[in-house]
């Protein structure tokens, strides 16, 4: 009837992750974004939260002969800020990486494997969230989803006791689509001003309990020389830096080499969220 | 075969008299002391000053008095396990509440204190003081145990390999998605240690955390069935404590009272835990007033508020009920990578 930790421990090192691409993220989560779990990019805009969604839409593609998983990416976007230019300029960079191992994973196949659906409003996202379950029984090869971003759409309901109910109903579909499919789920999140103690202090939008819920937190923020900080942790009291990265044309790179320091320099760099 | 009855009363009423009870439905010992003294006089014509000597005779022989004595020798049985964290252990001492069996206590706090970080080390101390002859149970409702974790705890106390293996077997990790998936849980087990079969040798019950499950419930009426399955749990937790000696650690969550995103009727339910004055300083608790009346001790995880503390690992644990002593007791404890400490 119960699962002993040592059965669930030997079983675990089969399961595969996708890479962020940064040493230091894939370390602290033991190899990637993992399966079967919800994870939160949480920043201010422009600190890379939909460079890193649109780069692990592709790094979810990675041949199974370079320790990938070869799936494919749903991309719900609700903020209709979806740029394909800018997902064709990342794949063509892949391609020349991943181009030897597979040549027929030209960048245009990459592309084409990031599925795409626009959800401006709120009713179509549940109405999308709800159908996924049909759509991955047809698609199984898909094995990330994300949703950029989560708390765009949702932050439009102005009544409180409405946002949690449709927050809540949405949380449940997820939980229960990531029970039933072997794949990731990603969101994006905000941050935002909240009285709490009588003080103003920078949040995440959404709320405390929809921050239980997650199963990792991951901050960016932006640091000197154009790098953005990495931090892990469920609020910003407990928030941890781990790394830094930078965002060039080719995609997101560690900001550091790791063989110079990379952790002691990330935590001398000035941090601003 | 002879009744209730007959047994109780036999020295007291005649066979005619019992027969006559017995007739008119009053067939137990239970019957006959919650009938009215007038009516029982009526039936088998004795006054009323007999009937009430012949109840009081029935209590004296049938309710037995425990002496504190004897109660204090079921005390000295039951097995204290300790939480295995010095400060914690110490300021539970100073309350004389240690872990042991039986317990049933609410660990709370808000998100990213370390609540998880506690029950995996209450987990691995709880085996590993047993020398994993008694099993952890950690019901998971996040989908979010780390097997991983435990494991990085235990290898950074020095354990070799089989004692990792051993400790790793004991602790049992079930993955549940409502209460109703809990309840069947708890009462599975709950059948199993009333078989007393090749029992489970589960003596801890660790959740993390009992809100998680209840996101699905987002209707009134699923509000309210959410309440009704809560009162349930409630109920199983306590039997399984008092009868099979379990101990229970529950994880809550805090929010803040001025969370716009939070609002009482939604998460809470209808009951907000409103039985003591708040302050703004005062965190809420989920999950309810009813839910609040369950624990015997709650446990709060908190950051320490005083700007000295530059320690980001650093954490104050505070006792916010004692429902056997005083509360507000606080110790600090570190979280680092062989757990809390």
């Amino acid at each position: 009837m119960y699962e002993s930790c040592l059965d669930t421990f030997n079983n675990e090192s089969a399961n595969q992750k996708i890479t962020t691409g940064i040493k230091e993220l894939d370390d602290y989560l033991h190899g990637g974004i993992a399966l079967r779990k919800i994870t939160e990019f949480v920043s201010k805009s422009g600190n890379g939260k939909t460079q890193m969604c649109l780069q692990l839409s592709l790094n979810v593609q990675r041949p199974k002969s370079l320790g990938g998983l070869e799936g494919k990416a749903l991309y719900i976007d609700t903020r209709q800020d979806f740029n394909p230019l800018r997902l064709k300029e990342l794949a063509t960079h892949l391609e020349s990486r991943w181009g030897k191992v597979i040549p027929e994973l030209n960048a245009t196949k990459m592309v084409q494997n990031v599925n795409y659906v626009c959800c401006p409003n709120v009713p179509k996202l549940i109405a999308n969230i709800l159908s996924l379950d049909r759509f991955l029984s047809e698609q199984p090869d898909i094995k990330l989803i994300v949703i950029d971003s989560l708390s765009f759409s949702l932050r439009m309901i102005e009544e409180i006791a409405e946002r949690n109910s449709v927050l809540f109903e949405l949380h449940n579909n997820m939980r229960r689509l990531l029970r039933n499919n072997d794949v990731a789920l990603v969101v994006t999140n905000e941050l935002t001003h909240r009285l709490v103690r009588n003080r103003f202090t920078i949040s995440p939008a959404l709320g405390d309990f929809h921050g239980h819920l997650l199963n990792e937190r991951i901050w960016f923020s932006r640091a000197q020389n154009s790098c953005h900080g990495i931090l892990v942790g469920k609020t910003l009291q407990s928030h941890k830096l781990i790394g830094l990265f930078k965002i060039k044309h080719d995609g997101i790179n560690n900001a550091i080499d790791r063989t110079h320091g990379n952790h002691k320099a990330a935590k001398r760099t000035k941090m601003s969220l | 075969m002879e009744s209730d009855l007959v047994v109780a009363l036999g020295g007291e009423l005649s066979e005619y008299e019992i027969n006559l009870l017995v007739r008119n439905f009053i067939d137990t010992p239970n019957k006959f002391m919650t009938t009215e003294s007038s009516k029982l006089s009526g039936l088998i014509k004795k006054p009323l000053d007999a009937i009430g000597e012949i109840k009081l005779q029935l209590i004296k022989r049938h309710i037995k008095f425990q002496t504190l004595y004897q109660r204090n020798e079921d005390i000295m049985s039951i097995s204290q396990y300790g939480t295995g964290i010095e400060t914690l252990d110490r300021m539970l001492k100073n309350i004389l509440l240690p872990l042991q069996d039986n317990r049933v206590w609410e660990l709370c706090g808000i998100i990213g204190t370390g609540k998880t970080e506690l029950l995996y080390t209450l987990a691995v101390n709880f085996v590993c003081k047993s020398k994993c002859t008694q099993e952890v149970l950690f019901i998971d409702t996040k989908n979010d145990f780390s097997v991983r974790r435990v494991h990085d705890i235990l290898r950074e106390r020095k354990l070799n390999k089989d004692d990792r293996d051993n400790a790793l077997r004991a602790i049992k990790v079930i993955e549940v998605h409502t209460e109703l998936t809990i309840l069947a849980v708890l009462e599975e087990l709950y059948k199993k240690l009333r078989a007393e079969r090749t029992s489970p040798n589960i003596r801890l019950v660790l959740v993390d955390s009992l809100p998680a499950c209840r996101v699905g419930f987002s209707s009134d009426d699923e509000r309210w069935e959410s309440c009704c399955l809560l009162t349930q749990l409630a109920s199983l937790v306590r039997r399984l404590a008092t009868q099979y000696h379990v101990a229970f650690v529950i994880g809550n969550l805090c929010f803040s009272q001025q969370d716009e995103n939070v609002n009482p009727d939604t998460y809470n339910y209808g009951y907000c835990d409103d039985s003591q004055p708040q302050t703004l300083q005062q965190d809420r608790l989920m999950l309810g007033r009813y839910w609040s009346t369950v624990s015997t001790l709650r446990l709060a995880l908190e950051h320490p508020q005083n700007t000295n503390c530059s320690d980001d690992d650093i954490r104050l644990v505070k006792v916010l009920k004692n429902c056997y002593g005083p509360s507000g007791e606080t110790c600090l404890v570190r979280i680092t990578d062989a757990g809390v400490v």
